[in-house]
């Protein structure tokens, strides 16, 4: 039967102990049974303790050996199926962090094609105002040419036509005045003559 | 409303009838007569128009009036029948066609000269006879005056219009003056 390292160290301090108790004993006897202090009885109370101590400890020894060691024995195996278990957590967290990676690196590239995508199209936009802004400006500046001429044209026109009202009117007033029956005979006359004659 | 074709219809028959019996003055004497009348006095607008009196009433109303005046019985009948076909609205308008009708079968026209001061008997003459060339009929002249036009005169026959006014001459140059650049 092979002992364990443990065992054989718990057997050979228990051996140890009762050769040098035996050996006490001895020289103890040796002394003519005068104790000088220590006596025969107190050694052998001391023997008895120590065996039945060592008894004590052979037996808890053999009793707990088996459920000790299988319980060790679950705790390593427990650790061992623990370290495996982070280990292969550790492999699926440094795969996902790879593929977090790839996907950051890819997310990188995405948001800087977005972010020049809509660069350009902030661009092309403020462009875009910019030259409808500048053909608004431009309509508004026809229009307003267009409107101060209409303005300029219409003013000239009721100015003429308050010229015309007031030519007209004056020249009645000198012609009412001024007309004699003679000269409405006359012009009677020149207007039938002007009249037979295109006839 | 003027109701040119009906008039013409029932103008062109009492034409054509006058013309056969040699009446066409006499007939347009009465229906001018009876013209002034429907225009001048509402009464007879009223009773002969009026649908709420009844038909015998209407004519009754006519035979009143055409007793009142003298005139043919072929225009006291065409009167009659005007009142029997609810056409006495359009007496008027028939005495200005049958008017206008005689007058072309005659070769004459009508019209009407406006001055602002009454015109000497010459010029009246001159003015008649200048017409009467341009158209070449005979025309009957109406004098009207009328101040507002200043000066010269507005002669109308018929579509033709003259107008040597001075106020049309002062509208003219008012406008050459508003259109002039």
């Amino acid at each position: 039967m092979k002992l364990s390292r443990k065992n054989g160290l718990s057997l050979l301090l228990a051996v140890g102990l009762l050769v040098g108790l035996s050996t006490l004993a001895q020289a103890s006897g040796a002394e003519g049974g005068h104790h000088g202090g220590i006596t025969h009885e107190k050694i052998m109370d001391l023997i008895w303790r120590t065996t039945n101590f060592t008894g004590l400890v052979i037996i808890l020894v053999w009793a707990l050996k088996k459920p000790l060691s299988q319980g060790l024995q679950g705790r390593r195996q427990g650790i061992i199926d623990k370290f495996a278990d982070l280990e292969a957590q550790k492999g699926e967290a440094e795969r996902i962090y790879r593929e977090y990676e790839t996907r950051l690196s890819k997310i990188d590239a995405e948001v800087e094609a977005i972010v020049s995508a809509a660069v350009r199209q902030g661009e092309a936009e403020k462009e875009r105002i910019i030259s409808e802004a500048d053909r608004a400006a431009g309509d508004i500046r026809r229009q307003a040419d267009l409107s101060i001429q209409h303005e300029l044209a219409e003013a000239r026109l009721r100015l003429r036509a308050e010229v015309a009202e007031q030519a007209v009117a004056m020249a009645e007033g000198l012609i009412k005045q001024n007309l004699q029956d003679t000269d409405q005979n006359r012009m009677v006359e020149d207007y039938l003559d002007k009249v037979g004659a295109i006839q | 409303m003027k109701n040119t074709v009906l008039a013409k219809r029932y103008a062109k028959a009492l034409f054509q009838v006058g013309k056969e019996e040699n009446a066409l003055d006499s007939f347009n004497t009465a229906l001018a007569e009876m013209a002034a009348l429907y225009v001048q006095v509402p009464e007879v607008v009223d009773g002969l128009t009026n649908p709420l009196y009844p038909l015998v009433a209407r004519e009754k109303v006519m035979e009143h009036l055409l007793a009142k005046m003298p005139s043919s019985a072929m225009v006291g009948n065409f009167m009659k029948l005007l009142v029997q076909k609810r056409r006495a609205g359009a007496l008027p308008d028939i005495a200005e066609v049958f008017q206008a009708m005689v007058d072309a079968e005659r070769n004459m026209c009508r019209g009407t000269v406006i001055s602002a001061t009454p015109l000497s008997g010459t010029l009246n003459s001159k003015i008649k006879a200048t017409l009467e060339k341009i158209t070449g009929k005979q025309v009957l002249l109406r004098t009207e005056i009328d101040p507002s036009i200043i000066g010269g005169i507005v002669a109308q026959v018929g579509d033709l219009v003259l107008d040597g006014s001075i106020k049309t001459q002062l509208t003219g140059l008012k406008e050459s003056i508003k259109g002039s650049e």
